[in-house]
C-alpha cells in the first residue's frame, strides 16, 4: 500500500484531540490522523455520509474512540460501526476516561478490540498514547480492505 | 370447744343416755313381766287355796286317805308356785317369806290335823262332831290357810301395784329418752345453727369482704374450733393472695415496663435503620462525589501539564528562562493540584471505609514501603531499621495508607541529610504497646504541635518541602477509628518520632 491508512480520533475534548495527536507524532507515527468532534460526524466520515461525506468513506487502520461524548455515545457508534459490513472489521479502541464496569463490558460485548482508560497523569497519558498508537499501526494488521459496494 | 369434740361428746351423751334408758325400759320390763307373773300366780295360788280349802271340807266331812292326798297334792301344787314367785323376783320379798312360813305351817297343822284324824277312822258314831283338838286343829289349817290368802292377795296387789308402778316410770323414762332425744336434737340444730351455720355465713361474708379490699375479713370468726381454723386457713390464704396480687401488681407493672422499653428499642432499632440507610445512601453519593472529583478535576490537569510540558518541548528555544520559570511554575502548580486532590480523596477515603480487623504484619507492610519509597528516589542513601515480626490488629488498607504517610514523611524530611536513618518499631509502654517511626530529618518546633494533625496546617513552607497538609490528618484519623491514639516528639533539626498506639 502506497498511502498510509489514517487513524480516526473521536474525542470530544478539544484538549485531549491536540494532546493525543502530539504524542502519537512524538512516537514517530506518521499516519494521517482525522479527528471527529462526536459520533454523528465519526458515523459520517466512516459512512461517507452527512457533513463530512465529501471525507469520506474512511477505512482506517483503527480507531480511537471515547465513550462519554454529547449527541452519540462512544458504544452506540461501536454497535453501528460492527453493524455495518462494511466496517465491521475495522479495528476499534476504547480510549476512555470512564470507570465504570459496565462500559467496558459493553465494549467488549459489543466487540471493541481493545479498552484503555486515559490515565490521570499527563507522562503516563503520553506514554500510553504513543505505545497505543505503535501497536496498533506498527504491529497490528488490520483487515483487508472491505470491498466497496 | 371443738364442734367434734361437742359432737364426740353428742353422740357419747346420746348413746350413754340411750343406753340408760334402754338399759332402764329392759328393767322395767322385767318388772312388768315379773309384776304380771307374780299377778297371776298369786291369782294360781288363791285358786289353789281356796280349792285346797275345799278339799279340807271334803276331808273334813271323809277324813280318808283320797282326801289327804288330794289335800296333800293341792299343797305340793303351791310350793312350786311359790318358787316361781321367788323366780319372778319375789325372792327377798317377805311377803313370800310370810307366804312359805304359812305355807309351812298349814302343812303342819295339816299334819297334826291328819295324826288327829287318823285316831278315828270315818267314826261316824259322833256323828261327824269334832272334838276340840280336832277343830283346834282344823283351826290352825283354816287360819293358815287364810294367812296364805290374805298374803297372796296382799303380794297379787303388790304386784300389781308394782306394775303400775313400773308402767309409770316406764312411761317417765320415755318421756325423758324423748325429751333427751328432743335436746340433744336441739342441740345438734345448735351446734349446726350456731357453731357451723353462722361461722360458715361469717367465713363467706369474710370472702365478699376481702374480695372487697377488706383486711382482716375473717377478725370476728376466732373461735378455737375447726371453723375457726378454716378462718385461719382464710386468713393465710388471704395473704398469701395479697402478696400474690402485689407480685402480680409489681410484674404487670414491670411487663408493662419492659414493653415500653422494648416498644422504645423498636423505635430505636428502626430508627437507627433508617440513619443506617442514610448513612449508606450518603456514603453512596460521597463515592459518586469523590470519583467524579478524582476524575473530572483531574481531567484539566492533565491538559494544563500536558500543554505546558508541549510548550517547554516544542517551544522551548523561543523562551528565555523567566518564560520557561512561568511555565513550570504553571506545571507545578498543576501537579500541586493533582497531589492535593489525591489526598483530598485519600482523606475521605479514610473516613469513609468500613473498618475490618485483621492480624496484620506492620514489618512486612513497613519493608514493602520502604522498597517502593528507594525505587522512586535510587540515588537517596537512607538506612531502614525496622524492627521484626511488629503485628498489629487493625485494617489492613488503612494501616498501609498510615505506614505510607508516616514513612513517607520520615523520607520527605529526612532529604536535606546526607546520612538518613528511618526506624519503625514498637515498645512496651508500661501496659500499652505503642508503635513509633523515627526519622533523623529536619523535625520541627514542639510549640506549633498541636498543629500537627490538623488538615492543611503545615509546619513548614512549600519551599522547604512540598506537602499539602493533608497526610497527617489522615493518619490521625486512622489511629482515631482503630481506637488509639498519636503523639509525636521531635528536635528541630534532630529529627522527628511519630508514636501510636492501636
Amino acid at each position: 500500500m502506497s498511502t498510509l491508512k489514517p487513524i480516526l480520533l473521536v474525542e470530544d475534548s478539544a484538549d485531549d484531540q491536540t494532546l493525543i495527536q502530539r504524542s502519537l507524532k512524538k512516537s514517530k507515527i506518521t499516519n494521517p490522523i482525522v479527528v471527529a468532534n462526536d459520533g454523528v460526524e465519526a458515523l459520517d466520515l466512516l459512512f461517507g455520509t452527512g457533513a463530512r461525506a465529501d471525507e469520506g468513506p474512511l477505512r482506517p487502520s483503527v480507531v480511537l474512540l471515547d465513550v462519554k461524548m454529547p449527541r452519540l455515545d462512544g458504544l452506540d457508534v461501536l454497535e453501528l460501526i460492527r453493524k455495518n459490513p462494511a466496517t465491521r472489521r475495522i479495528p476499534v479502541v476504547i480510549l476512555t476516561s470512564s470507570d465504570e464496569e459496565q462500559d467496558m463490558l459493553r465494549s467488549y460485548d459489543l466487540g471493541a478490540n481493545s479498552y484503555v482508560r486515559k490515565p490521570v497523569d499527563f507522562n503516563e497519558f503520553a506514554e500510553a498514547v504513543g505505545r497505543l498508537g505503535l501497536y496498533w499501526i506498527l504491529l497490528n494488521e488490520p483487515p483487508p480492505e472491505a470491498r466497496v459496494e | 370447744m371443738r364442734i367434734k369434740t361437742l359432737l364426740i361428746g353428742g353422740t357419747i351423751t346420746s348413746g350413754a343416755l340411750v343406753t340408760v334408758v334402754i338399759g332402764y325400759l329392759f328393767v322395767a320390763a322385767r318388772t312388768l313381766e315379773d309384776s304380771l307373773v307374780q299377778d297371776r300366780i298369786t291369782g294360781d295360788i288363791i285358786t289353789a287355796i281356796f280349792q285346797q280349802s275345799e278339799v279340807l271340807n271334803d276331808y273334813l266331812l271323809y277324813p280318808g286317805e283320797r282326801a289327804r292326798t288330794q289335800w296333800e297334792k293341792k299343797h305340793d301344787e303351791i310350793e312350786p308356785l311359790l318358787d316361781e314367785i321367788a323366780a319372778a323376783g319375789g325372792n327377798e320379798d317377805p311377803l313370800l317369806a310370810q307366804m312359805r312360813i304359812s305355807h309351812r305351817k298349814k302343812a303342819e297343822s295339816f299334819a297334826r290335823l291328819s295324826e288327829t284324824l287318823a285316831g278315828r277312822d270315818s267314826d261316824a258314831a259322833n256323828g261327824g262332831r269334832l272334838d276340840e283338838l280336832q277343830e283346834h286343829r282344823v283351826a290352825q289349817v283354816r287360819l293358815a290357810s287364810q294367812t296364805m290368802l290374805v298374803l297372796a292377795s296382799r303380794l297379787g296387789q303388790q304386784a300389781e301395784e308394782n306394775f303400775l308402778r313400773t308402767l309409770d316410770r316406764l312411761a317417765w323414762g320415755v318421756a325423758v329418752l324423748v325429751v333427751g332425744m328432743m335436746a340433744l336434737g336441739a342441740g345438734v340444730w345448735f351446734i349446726v345453727g350456731w357453731r357451723v351455720v353462722r361461722p360458715i355465713a361469717g367465713l363467706a361474708r369474710g370472702i365478699r369482704d376481702f374480695k372487697g379490699g377488706k383486711v382482716g375479713a375473717w377478725d370476728g370468726i376466732q373461735t378455737g374450733d375447726e371453723i375457726g381454723d378454716v378462718a385461719r386457713a382464710f386468713e393465710g390464704m388471704a395473704e398469701n393472695l395479697n402478696t400474690v396480687m402485689v407480685s402480680r401488681d409489681e410484674l404487670t407493672r414491670e411487663v408493662e415496663t419492659r414493653r415500653q422499653a422494648e416498644r422504645q428499642a423498636q423505635d430505636l432499632a428502626r430508627s437507627l435503620k433508617a440513619r443506617t440507610a442514610e448513612l449508606d445512601a450518603v456514603n453512596k453519593e460521597l463515592e459518586a462525589f469523590a470519583y467524579s472529583v478524582s476524575h473530572d478535576l483531574r481531567a484539566p490537569l492533565r491538559s494544563m501539564t500536558g500543554f505546558g510540558q508541549a510548550l517547554i518541548e516544542d517551544y522551548g528555544d523561543k523562551l528565555d528562562e523567566t518564560g520557561k520559570d512561568y511555565i513550570q511554575r504553571i506545571s507545578a502548580a498543576s501537579k500541586r493540584m493533582g497531589r492535593l486532590i489525591d489526598d483530598l480523596l485519600m482523606l475521605s477515603r479514610v473516613t469513609r471505609t468500613e473498618l475490618k480487623r485483621a492480624d496484620i504484619d506492620l514489618t512486612d507492610m513497613a519493608e514493602t514501603i520502604a522498597d517502593q519509597l528507594r525505587q522512586e528516589a535510587p540515588d537517596r542513601k537512607v538506612e531502614f531499621k525496622i524492627a521484626p515480626g511488629v503485628i498489629a490488629r487493625g485494617d489492613e488498607t488503612l494501616l498501609r495508607t498510615l505506614l505510607e504517610n508516616l514513612l513517607g514523611n520520615a523520607w520527605k524530611y529526612s532529604e536535606k541529610k546526607p546520612r538518613a536513618t528511618i526506624e519503625f518499631g514498637v515498645t512496651a509502654n508500661g501496659s500499652e504497646r505503642a508503635f513509633f517511626v523515627r526519622d533523623n530529618g529536619a523535625g520541627f518546633d514542639m510549640a506549633h504541635a498541636d498543629k500537627l494533625f490538623k488538615p492543611f496546617q503545615r509546619l513548614h513552607s512549600a519551599a522547604e518541602f512540598e506537602g499539602t497538609g493533608i497526610g497527617l490528618a489522615s493518619v490521625a484519623n486512622i489511629v482515631r477509628r482503630h481506637g488509639g491514639r498519636i503523639w509525636a516528639e521531635s528536635q528541630q533539626g534532630a529529627g522527628t518520632t511519630m508514636r501510636f498506639t492501636l
